[in-house]
């Protein structure tokens, strides 16, 4: 069938919800030419053939932290202030990563 | 191959950043499939932290979603403590603290801490090209390692006593207490020494426990308690380790070897009265392959001749004889910490075991040099003493024992059930006593060629022990090889099995495959 979606940094997200037998399927997605930067050349991430019982394991992994992304989150209000040091480090965190992008 | 794992692949996961979420958890997954250990920094935990924090708040900005910055937060943290949940933890050392003349303190830190394992056997998992084209031999991308696994698949090595994965359950209490014993710096006869003892002590039900120095120490000792000396008799088995009859032989005192029974390969207590003299001093049984011996019997024939008996529990610390604790079925028990046993430590380590305040006593002064109090030497001793780090080391253990005779025994009863369905004769276990399984022994005809066998399947084997007491060079003039017809029967066919707390079902059934082959 087609479906239509959007891009949006990394992702594919479907206009209209469609429910998906499993969590990774290859599919052919048309990218609209002035889309693409052409001087870049095209780099697809390589796939393989991994044992069943690989891809079992990775999967168990997926859906584990799967579950945690796709919980409810408590409302903010019931959960604890972030400390005067926990946001001093939020702040470092992003000096640093200001200080990579420099060079 | 094991993977320490760099923050780049862990936030492609945490935070499934395409394209590079799917290689990174694929070669994961396959370092585990293929018996490999993930580790993770402990030095790298803020970096992960709030590294993962601001890529979810990017992707949140992205996506238009409105979370709190507490609610990001406590996202964060649950998805790294679930990420984190089957990995291993690196400690960060010392060694690893001043890196800040490094261009990245950050990655000096992780190819630094990649030195402490043996060359090849791990690597770090990144897709940071810079650091990838600095430390070719030490970092893998997660498409690199999946090729490379996929064309040269390892396979675990199967070990005969596997302590790895014993080290790896550990690992947080096993270094808290190594730590904790460099910092305080009393290496001899710290705190831990006595701690352990009153564990042990409990454990068993004994009144006195006394560490020493090991297992053979534990032997010795316990004979110079008794007072044995030149021209005694101690009656034992010469079906066992040579520590056994090796430290009655270096008191002047002689061993005195009685068969062993067919089927538990332990003492036979029926023969022990006929050996009785006037110089026999005690009755030394050996707990074979982690099981008691016949301990009423031999009890009851010491009680009549008013003689001690020393168990020699080297292999059965954890075992029960009617109820009762190995270690704690007569006069003495003593153990050893060798670290293949099934209580073992680092090194070298044993203990000691009675009720009797005055064996007690002279077992403690023998052990630091027969003295009483410092320089004041009562008696002669030795330099016995187990050191702080080993004591510290088998109280990390301690805690996960009572799970590690659990899964000794169950496996021990799959042992036995799989090889009576195949009827492969091997040492039995009576019912009232238990074993733990320090080896697992059958009995076998052409026993090398079965080894071989073995070898080509790479299962490892050991034979304990291939030639009786009796029958070695230096304990050959003690007693005639003929005499003790079933240990050299034994000696001959005997063959133990790879066995531990840790073995896997699977690599239990391989063994048993292997066996059937034959």
């Amino acid at each position: 069938m087609q479906v239509e979606a959007i891009y949006h940094q990394g992702r594919l997200e479907f206009i209209l919800p469609v429910k998906l037998r499993s969590g990774r399927i290859p599919l052919v997605v048309q990218v609209p030419d002035e889309a693409v930067i052409k001087d870049t050349p095209y780099q697809p991430q390589p796939t393989y053939q991994l044992p069943p019982e690989v891809l079992a394991l990775a999967l168990v992994m997926e859906e584990k932290l799967d579950q945690i992304r796709n919980a409810p989150l408590p409302n903010d209000a019931d959960l604890p202030s972030l400390t005067a040091k926990q946001l001093e480090r939020i702040e470092a965190f992003s000096l640093r990563d200001e200080i990579r992008s420099w060079n | 191959m094991d993977l320490l794992i760099d923050v780049n692949i862990a936030l492609d996961i945490c935070a499934k950043r395409q394209p590079f979420y799917t290689s990174a958890r694929d070669a994961l997954a396959l370092c585990q499939q293929q018996g490999g250990k993930l580790w993770l920094y402990t030095g790298s935990v803020q970096t992960l932290e709030y590294n993962l924090y601001s890529t979810l708040r990017r992707d949140q900005e992205a996506n238009e979603t409105q979370l709190s910055k507490r609610q990001l937060h406590a996202k964060c943290l649950a998805l790294l403590a679930t990420f984190a949940a089957d990995k291993q933890w690196l400690a960060a050392l010392a060694g690893e603290g001043n890196v800040f003349a490094a261009d990245d303190p950050e990655d000096e830190q992780l190819i630094r801490a990649l030195d402490r394992f043996a060359p090849g056997t791990i690597k770090l998992l990144t897709r940071d090209e810079p650091l990838l084209e600095a430390h070719p031999n030490k970092t893998l991308s997660p498409e690199a390692f999946i090729e490379q696994s996929l064309q040269n698949p390892s396979t675990p090595k199967f070990e005969f006593i596997d302590l790895k994965t014993q080290q790896n359950a550990i690992r947080p209490q096993l270094e808290q207490n190594i730590h904790r014993v460099l910092h305080h710096g009393t290496y001899i006869m710290g705190k831990e020494v006595d701690l352990l003892e009153a564990k042990l002590a409990a454990y068993t039900g004994a009144k006195h426990c006394i560490t020493v120095a090991s297992g053979t120490e534990a032997l010795l000792i316990s004979l110079m308690a008794l007072g044995i000396g030149a021209g005694d008799e101690v009656i034992t088995t010469p079906f066992t380790f040579v520590a056994t009859a090796e430290v009655i032989v270096l008191l002047g005192a002689k061993p005195v070897f009685v068969d062993i029974e067919p089927d538990t390969c332990n003492i036979d207590a029926r023969l022990i009265e006929a050996k009785i003299t006037e110089r026999t001093k005690a009755i030394m049984p050996v707990s074979l392959y982690g099981q008691p011996a016949d301990m009423d019997e031999i009890n009851a024939i010491a009680a009549k001749y008013n003689l001690p008996v020393i168990e020699d529990a080297a292999q059965s610390f954890g075992a029960t004889y009617k109820g009762k604790k190995s270690c704690h079925l007569s006069t003495i028990g003593c153990t050893s910490f060798f670290p293949s046993k099934p209580l073992g430590c680092y090194g070298d380590g044993g203990a000691i075991f009675t009720d009797d305040d005055a064996i007690y006593h002279a077992c403690r002064e023998i052990r630091i040099h027969g003295q009483s109090r410092r320089y004041y030497h009562t008696r002669v001793g030795v330099g016995g003493r187990m050191d702080t780090l080993q004591c510290a080391i088998v109280l990390a253990k301690l805690e996960r024992f009572d799970w590690e005779v659990e899964q000794r025994i169950a496996l021990g009863q799959r042992y036995n059930q799989l090889m009576d369905e195949a009827g492969i004769q091997r040492v039995q276990q009576r019912d009232d006593r238990t074993s733990v399984f320090a080896q697992y022994t059958v009995l076998v005809e052409q026993r090398s060629e079965v080894e071989a066998r073995f070898k080509e399947a790479g299962i490892p084997t050991a034979v304990h022990y291939p030639v009786p007491l009796n029958e070695q060079p230096a304990y050959q003039h003690l007693c005639c090889a003929d005499c003790t017809p079933i240990a050299k029967d034994r000696a001959r066919r005997v063959m133990s099995l790879p066995m531990g707390a840790d073995l896997t079902q699977a690599q239990q059934f391989s063994v048993y495959q292997t066996l059937q082959k034959l």
